[in-house]
């Protein structure tokens, strides 16, 4: 969301912009006076970033015919195609595309409709500082991701697949009109795709205000009932993993493993005394860290499966196949869509660093740390899901941190976790 | 049944009692008047009485007029026993309130078939009053002089008073007003199918809203009756008032929502233009400095060609052409951006304030031309509006805000109406006219929109509340029903509907030119009441 989501130093980022071709922005609103207002407010980005403005959905689609742009900032409510019609045209054609929504409607009928199509939602009135760093932070984010078909995969997803006992539960409860928002979220946050979602809807402004949602039940409480109600029944925003077998085995396996990490991330960085952020973030980061696992199994499942596979086989961690076949591990891909979902970036951060903490911090014990450990603590119990996609302490890092002598006590409080999650 | 057989001679008393007892009465006895009196007034007494003429202490005709003049609910059946064969001696009875009479000796199977008579008409009579005390409406019957005869348990609970208490009251105390306000209404007496609504006072002077039917009934040359059905609406009038309250909050919200919308839009461009400027602020500033700096020759002759490199170069930078073109017209949007702002919140300011529910004169043209912009958001996607102003129309005496809320009612309903048929005409926005004249004393808007017309099956019921064709959540149902009220109630105007199939529908609204007091209604209903009151006052 800001300029923190800088992910590479100025060096290689000068590097990787000649890689890349311009950044291209359309902007695309029926009021010509916003269109002047927002090209002059941008106008000292104009070295940066080339922009186009089209006073029509169809006019816009017919400028994507003739050339290629890397975001899209719509208004909702136009004559004829109105913004969520046009995103979800953008989003079959160029999939690859970052879709922001820029309206002052506060109709919710066309605001629920966005929310499935949309990347993040910006209120009129916006300030140019937040258009800037929304723009920027969509723009940048692309470098975390190089390849285009990979960015089209995880642009593409408008929701990641929940486990159906999850999914069925949430609608049984949507149905008792005693439940409290607090016990929706509580649902959800047995869910990762849901999870991360909702803290999407929440952390955008489509129903309301910017704000900063650490946690599904605080989403739920800020969203309300009526609106998460409409939001699974109505427009889909929340999908059930259809596969069954070995697929569904593994993503059952992975919502407990992501549960667990969490959990136990957020131990470890309350005993290391961190500021309530960071727990926060530790908590939904370890969560959501494999969300890239969840991207790829849904979008990709036989080259996906395949990964698994070799990976098992050759004896190394499913990440480093990754790379190998899709130029970025599960930790970028799961990052690059909570960026452009608009998750807070600490989250963002501890997902996308979570095999490599040094390359997040390496001066401060880090949200991407605490969930490191959990995940490598996890790994190494018996029942993990995959017991040769191993993910090793990264032993350099807790010496440069002078941590080493911490991990017995994060291994008992990992333990204490465990067996009161067993007896229980 | 109980049935009273009150004669002194004792052995005619042996003889009656064997033989009612026989036909199944429940028989009472007293021995002279008094004691008759007494057991016919006693709470559950007897309903049936014989009664003979010659008694110690009162005698029978004075019992009847007794219980005549008692006026209770409850009817007492009287058959006189006399000696007396007279035709004028009959008379006398009768005339004295005795229901029937045999004459000594009898017959008795005479008297068998007489007393069967009477529990005929005490049956019936009970059925009828059992009937209205159990209504939960308030029943009451007054004479031709409106002194209340019967009133039942619901009409005593209404007024405040306890059973009986009611007898005799004049129900004009009750009801002040009530026989001018039928005769107002239009409705005669002899229609009770139209009630009247007036304000009636309770027994400890509170005023309540009561509606009341009316019927009149001739029984006999002399003897009108009134029957009034009484309800107290204080409950419904609530409702009502709670429904046009939620439908005024639900078009205030649809309002709100837009007027939100058509705010925002301004302020981000003027937000977007006055960052633009005070970035071009900076530039400029800077550009500037060095122009200063290459006016003063002493101190830049040494590096004079420098200077002007980075100035020439800082001036690129800067973009002056870019800003010497853009910010003019960044200035004018802005300024026509806060205006726009300026012109809705004024036009808002005006709908909402009188807020009260006094007449004031209201230029009609005005009111609309700030409806319309108020609700731009409502209609801009689908239609064009555009008005016809008799600008020569008089001021008129209306509350502003109900008016303004009737004409966004029918501006919204026309834009919904469109909203359906753009899509099939390929996207071609429809169009809304909205037109004032004068039509003799009265003020006319018509409200018309080219969309498909309402068709002929739900004409009659657009007007009644709760009808809506919109989806659920859409649409209360409210809108035209309250539209309607306003109107035809609150203005003494008149609303009504001409519409064709696939080529539009135009609501028309007529509104008398010089408001309430004098106006062409009024004059007109003048006639009527007058009429009226000849053909029903005939106390």
């Amino acid at each position: 969301m800001n300029e923190q989501a800088l992910l590479l130093d100025n060096d290689a980022k000068r590097v990787k912009t000649a890689v890349l071709p311009v950044k291209r922005v359309l902007f695309v609103d029926d009021d010509q006076n916003i269109l002047d207002g927002l090209k002059r407010t941008l106008h000292s980005m104009r070295t940066e970033w080339q922009m186009a403005f089209s006073a029509t959905g169809e006019e816009a689609l017919k400028k994507l015919e003739e050339s290629e742009f890397d975001v899209i900032v719509t208004d909702m409510r136009m004559p004829g195609m109105n913004g969520s019609e046009l995103l979800t045209e953008v989003l079959q054609r160029y999939p690859s595309m970052v879709r922001i929504v820029l309206s002052g409607t506060v109709e919710h009928d066309l605001v629920l409709r966005s929310a499935a199509t949309a990347h993040q939602y910006l209120v009129k009135p916006c300030d140019a500082a937040t258009l800037r760093a929304t723009l920027d932070t969509a723009l940048r984010i692309r470098e975390v991701l190089i390849s285009p078909k990979l960015r089209s995969v995880v642009s593409r997803v408008t929701s990641l697949p929940s486990l159906p006992s999850v999914y069925a539960k949430l609608v049984e409860s949507l149905e008792n009109p005693e439940i409290s928002s607090r016990e929706m979220g509580e649902i959800i946050s047995q869910d990762v795709g849901m999870t991360a979602k909702l803290l999407q809807l929440a952390n955008s402004a489509f129903f309301g205000l910017y704000r900063y949602v650490a946690s599904p039940s605080e989403a739920a409480i800020y969203l309300g009932l009526d609106t998460i109600r409409a939001l699974t029944l109505s427009t889909g925003v929340f999908s059930v993993f259809q596969e069954s077998g070995a697929a569904e085995l593994f993503i059952g396996q992975l919502q407990r493993h992501s549960m667990k990490v969490g959990m136990v991330a957020n131990i470890i960085a309350k005993r290391e005394s961190l500021s309530k952020k960071i727990c926060d973030s530790s908590l939904i980061g370890g969560l959501l860290h494999d969300v890239g696992k969840l991207v790829l199994s849904a979008n990709c499942p036989e080259e996906y499966n395949e990964i698994l596979a070799v990976a098992r086989k050759e004896g190394v961690a499913c990440y480093e196949r990754e790379r190998q076949v899709f130029g970025a591990t599960h930790a970028e891909i799961g990052a690059y869509l909570l960026w452009l979902w608009g998750l807070p970036d600490e989250m963002c951060k501890a997902v996308a660093f979570h095999h490599k903490p040094a390359d997040c911090s390496e001066t401060s014990f880090t949200a991407a740390a605490a969930i490191h450990m959990a995940d490598a603590l996890e790994h190494e119990v018996d029942g993990a899901p995959d017991p040769d996609c191993r993910a090793d302490i990264d032993m350099n890092y807790l010496n440069r941190m002078a941590l080493v002598d911490h991990v017995p006590e994060w291994r008992r409080l990992h333990d204490e976790f465990v067996n009161r999650g067993e007896r229980a | 049944m109980k049935i009273l057989v009150a004669d002194d001679d004792p052995v005619f008393q042996m003889l009656l009692t064997q033989m009612l007892t026989e036909w199944g009465y429940d028989v009472l006895v007293a021995i002279d008047g008094n004691e008759a009196w007494k057991q016919v007034r006693s709470q559950g007494g007897p309903r049936l009485a014989i009664v003979d003429w010659v008694m110690p202490g009162l005698d029978g005709l004075e019992v009847c007029r007794k219980v005549r003049a008692e006026r209770k609910n409850d009817y007492v059946y009287i058959l006189l026993m006399t000696a007396k064969n007279k035709s004028s001696d009959l008379l006398t009875v009768m005339e004295a309130g005795a229901d029937d009479y045999v004459t000594k000796p009898f017959n008795p199977e005479e008297l068998r078939l007489r007393l069967r008579a009477g529990c005929r008409v005490l049956e019936s009579e009970e059925r009828y009053r059992v009937i209205a005390q159990t209504a939960s409406d308030g029943i009451v019957t007054a004479d031709e002089t409106g002194r209340i005869q019967f009133a039942n348990d619901a009409a005593a609970a209404i007024f405040g008073f306890s059973d009986g208490e009611l007898l005799w009251r004049d129900f004009e105390s009750l009801a002040p007003g009530y026989l001018e306000c039928f005769a107002r209404s239009g409705g005669s007496a002899n229609s009770p199918e139209a009630p009247i609504e007036l304000v009636g006072k309770h027994k400890t002077g509170r005023e309540m809203p009561l509606e009341i039917s009316l019927s009149e009934c001739v029984q006999g040359p002399q003897n009108h009756r009134l029957t009034l059905v009484v309800r107290d609406v204080t409950e419904r009038k609530r409702t009502e008032r709670q429904v046009a309250q939620s439908q005024r909050l639900e078009s205030i919200g649809q309002l709100a929502a837009g007027i939100a919308h058509e705010i925002n839009t301004p302020i981000q461009y003027v937000g977007d233009n006055i960052h633009f400027l005070s970035e071009s602020f900076k530039g400029l500033s800077a550009l500037l400095a060095a122009y200063r700096e290459l006016e003063c020759p002493a101190k830049n002759a040494p590096e004079g060609p420098g200077l002007r490199d980075r100035t020439a170069r800082l001036a690129e930078e800067v973009d002056i052409e870019y800003l010497q073109a853009e910010i003019p017209k960044a200035i004018q949007q802005s300024l026509d951006g806060v205006r726009r702002v300026a012109e809705i919140v004024g036009a808002m300011k005006e709908l909402s304030h009188p807020g009260t529910t006094a007449k004031c004169a209201v230029d009609l043209n005005h009111l609309i031309g700030n409806t319309i912009l108020v609700s731009k958001h409502a209609w801009k996607l689908v239609a064009e509006v555009t008005t016809d102003f008799d600008s020569e129309l008089p001021t008129l005496q209306c509350i502003a805000g109900d008016l303004s809320q009737v004409i966004l009612n029918l501006i919204v309903n026309a834009a919904d109406a469109i909203a359906d048929t753009v899509k099939d005409k390929g996207g071609i926005k429809g169009r809304v006219v909205i037109s004032t004249r004068r039509c003799g004393d009265w003020a006319e808007i018509r409200v018309s929109d080219n969309g498909p017309g309402i068709p002929e099956s739900i004409q009659p019921r657009i007007f009644d509340p709760f009808f809506t064709t919109k989806d659920v959540g859409k649409g209360t149902g409210q809108g035209l029903a309250i539209a309607h009220a306003i109107i035809t109630q609150k203005h003494q105007g008149t609303i009504h509907l001409e519409t064709q199939k696939d080529v539009g529908a135009t609501f028309v609204i007529r509104l008398p030119i010089e408001g309430l007091e004098n106006g062409p209604a009024e004059s007109q209903k003048q006639i009527m009441v007058t009429h009226e009151r000849t053909s029903f006052i005939a106390r």
